[in-house]
């Protein structure tokens, strides 16, 4: 049996296809890492606030003047300080700030070009303007996010209760809580994030009724905010081969599905196609054996597969990004105790991949199956994809219509992700022991039905 | 009594309503070189297919070397070697690979057996080249050494000399002989054209629509065949002609009659008394293809 299933990879590895296929996630790795590596560059959070400056045509009257003068006033306000410095973000991000200064240089610009306005009024503009740039030039920035709060409070007394201000809020104190000015960095990107999840759970838990599926995002939002706090306050910056190590299994596993289905799909077909199998069933094993020893070999290759996808990563995403960083753990909510867990970044990957392994065999299971009762690889290997790639539309009627049966289709189960940390399923009526049960069901017929019709095969001309 | 290395009894194989076989009986016995002959679609390659395991048997028992195949098939196919249809080997593989492949799937074989058959079936300059650059012929001698590395006492080969040329199908005649020697192997082999078989085959076994109509060696097939053909030389041919009617003309010098050996003496005494000058007379020794058509009347699939 050892020796088939030797024969089998010695076969698989002398292939052109597989080589192919390596080629194909090597390059892939690297188009991803590329992306990432461009994404990361900057964590912009806060785009860039320039105005254009506006060009005199030389016959604007008085008033029109003023305007674009004052524009490229404004402009030029805000240009002595860096796109990404606090400063910079503060004067838009501050709810009138902006607005204030522009309304400031109109006042002096309006009184140069003698448009009627009061003198006092201009000298307490260019009051406030100087002010204003000594404050934001004194590196007090907290200054301005006390500023705003007090401002916000005013706005919620004024016209009572408002989710996005609350949320705001929320996040200016956390912003002298813990230290973070405005910028264009992962903090601020963090609590970017918050802010985001903050108004969605602040929506819902204003809605008067939730339904099954308001509630999971519910959680799951509480359960991200939780996470998303917890690297603020402990200033856990991911570095993108973190990330992508994270997001591994959504990234990667189409390259990874589309080798365990063509090496399933084509480990027996290939042999009737090509007439080999004349020499391999007239050799001293039962045909179980033969069946058997080919199956093992497709389960051998996900595991391959994986492990090969992962070391295209690490050392592409190694050169991109660089090691630093893979020891900070990783930070996840755990719905059974309520509380967020840190987890080694590798111990995550691992967890992550077991869970989708039911699906990665169950993939190999039905297109080796299907290249049992065909005997055609092109078939089997096509059917299974239509099956995976179809799946996710499956999954959203699942979702959209419920109903009762489509709970024991295999493609609503068989990834257990979800469950991971005491998660609960997307779909309505789905469990984890229901995910076990339909999962462990559809691999042992599929592979009844494959040894039943292999061993009453009768090898007809080829 | 020799050891009877391959039994097949009444062996029965339908495909839907279409009955392929019909009680195929015959036996094969150590040393052994039976030409397992008959035309197209007669049932030979479904025969083959039957004895292999490769398909289900309906009814009827196979043995090797005593072992049945459908109970114990492990036991039963470790001393066979065969190439059934065409030599389908990997071709993305090396000869040497393909080779190996097979070494690993039997106990007890040497490594150093697979230089050995290499070497045997004379394929030693172009063993580490890809199969998808071989011909014909050497894929048939590739399949011949894997069919032979485990050291079978059985060969059984599906028209080994189909799609061969000439000088093919004598080297791979030569090789046989050679095999059959050196190796002591008993062969089964199956073909629907004669000629190559008859020089060195012992037994025939003649199937016609799915039933074995003749097993014999091949000395008593053609000595079963009673009447023989005799060649006459003469001088007055003319007269020959008013004399005798059933005779083949061949020359102005000769003719050919088909007759029963005892009524030859009668005959030349007959030709004798009529003046006739007779030079020579001699029986022309029968062709295994003669005996076939005779017995199969023909190529005629039902």
């Amino acid at each position: 049996m050892i020796n088939l299933i030797r024969n089998e990879l010695y076969k698989i590895f002398h292939k052109k296809t597989i080589y192919i296929f390596l080629v194909i996630m090597f390059l892939y790795t690297i188009l991803v890492n590329f992306v990432y590596y461009q994404e990361g560059k900057s964590h912009k959070v806060y785009g860039d606030n320039t105005f254009y400056d506006e060009t005199y045509v030389g016959n604007e009257d008085g008033e029109l003047k003023a305007q674009k003068k004052t524009t490229n006033d404004v402009n030029k306000f805000e240009s002595q300080y860096d796109k990404d410095s606090w400063q910079r973000i503060t004067i838009y991000e501050n709810i009138d700030i902006a607005n204030t200064l522009y309304q400031n240089y109109l006042t002096i610009n309006r009184y140069e070009a003698k448009l009627g306005e009061d003198k006092k009024d201009y000298l307490e503009a260019k009051k406030e303007i100087a002010e204003l740039q000594n404050k934001l030039d004194s590196g007090d920035w907290k200054y301005f996010i006390r500023e705003e709060m007090a401002k916000r409070k005013e706005i919620i007394k004024e016209n009572g209760s408002d989710a996005d201000q609350e949320a705001m809020l929320e996040v200016l104190q956390m912003r002298l809580d813990y230290d973070i000015p405005y910028g264009n960095d992962y903090l601020n990107e963090y609590l970017n994030n918050y802010y985001y999840l903050l108004n969605d759970i602040k929506y819902y838990e204003g809605l008067d009724k939730l339904t099954a599926s308001d509630e999971r995002v519910l959680a799951t939002d509480k359960a991200e905010l939780e996470v998303e706090a917890y690297k603020i306050k402990n200033k856990i910056n991911n570095s993108q081969l973190r990330e992508i190590i994270n997001d591994f299994y959504s990234i990667f596993s189409m390259a990874i599905i589309i080798v365990i289905i063509v090496v399933a799909g084509s480990i027996l077909s290939e042999e009737f196609s090509k007439g080999t199998i004349k020499l391999l069933l007239v050799k001293p094993y039962r045909r179980w054996e033969i069946l058997a020893s080919k199956f093992i070999t497709s389960i051998i290759i996900i595991f391959l597969a994986i492990l090969a996808q992962f070391a295209f990563e690490m050392v592409i995403g190694g050169l991109y990004f660089g090691y630093s960083g893979l020891n900070i753990p990783e930070v996840v909510f755990d719905y059974s105790s309520n509380a967020i867990k840190m987890i080694n970044i590798f111990g995550l990957f691992s967890l992550r991949t077991l869970a989708v392994l039911p699906q990665f065999i169950l993939l190999a299971t039905i297109a080796f199956a299907l290249s049992v009762l065909f005997t055609n690889a092109t078939a089997s290997i096509a059917v299974t994809l239509v099956i995976s790639f179809g799946s996710s539309v499956l999954n959203l009627l699942a979702q959209a219509i419920k109903v009762g049966f489509l709970k024991y289709f295999i493609t609503l189960n068989w990834d257990f992700t979800c469950y991971l940390f005491g998660g609960k399923s997307p779909y309505d009526g789905i469990s984890l022991p229901l995910s076990i049960g339909v999962s462990v069901t559809y691999f042992v017929i599929l592979l009844l039905i494959s040894f039943i019709v292999f061993q009453k095969k009768n090898i007809k001309n080829i | 009594m020799k050891k009877k290395i391959l039994e097949c009894t009444n062996l029965c194989k339908k495909f839907g309503k279409k009955e392929i076989l019909k009680n195929v009986t015959f036996d094969l016995e150590e040393g052994d070189i039976l030409g397992f002959i008959g035309p197209n679609g007669a049932g030979k390659t479904t025969t083959i297919k039957l004895i292999l395991g490769l398909q289900g048997i309906d009814s009827g028992r196979v043995l090797i070397n005593g072992h049945d195949v459908q109970k114990d098939f492990v036991k039963a196919i470790e001393k066979v070697g065969t190439i059934v249809e065409n030599p389908d080997m990997y071709m993305y593989l090396t000869g040497r690979q393909n080779l190996l492949l097979n070494f690993r799937l039997y106990k007890n074989v040497d490594k150093k057996r697979i230089d050995e058959v290499i070497k045997l079936v004379g394929l030693g300059n172009r063993i580490d080249d890809k199969v998808s650059k071989y011909s014909l012929g050497m894929r048939q001698r590739l399949g011949i050494a894997q069919a032979i590395l485990h050291r079978p006492n059985l060969l059984i080969l599906d028209e080994p000399t189909n799609g061969l040329d000439p000088e093919g199908i004598y080297e791979l005649r030569k090789l046989l002989k050679k095999l059959a020697r050196e190796e002591n192997i008993a062969v089964f082999i199956s073909s629907h054209n004669l000629s190559e078989l008859e020089s060195f085959c012992n037994k025939v076994c003649i199937i016609q629509n799915g039933e074995v109509i003749e097993e014999s060696t091949i000395k008593k097939l053609k000595e079963n065949i009673a009447e023989s053909t005799y060649l006459f030389r003469v001088k007055g041919m003319e007269k020959v002609k008013t004399l005798l009617d059933d005779i083949k003309v061949v020359d102005e010098e000769s003719f050919e009659i088909k007759i029963n050996k005892d009524n030859i003496p009668k005959l030349i005494k007959k030709l004798v008394n009529k003046d006739i000058e007779i030079f020579e007379v001699y029986e022309k020794e029968i062709s295994l293809e003669d005996a076939f058509i005779k017995k199969t009347g023909g190529n005629v699939i039902d």
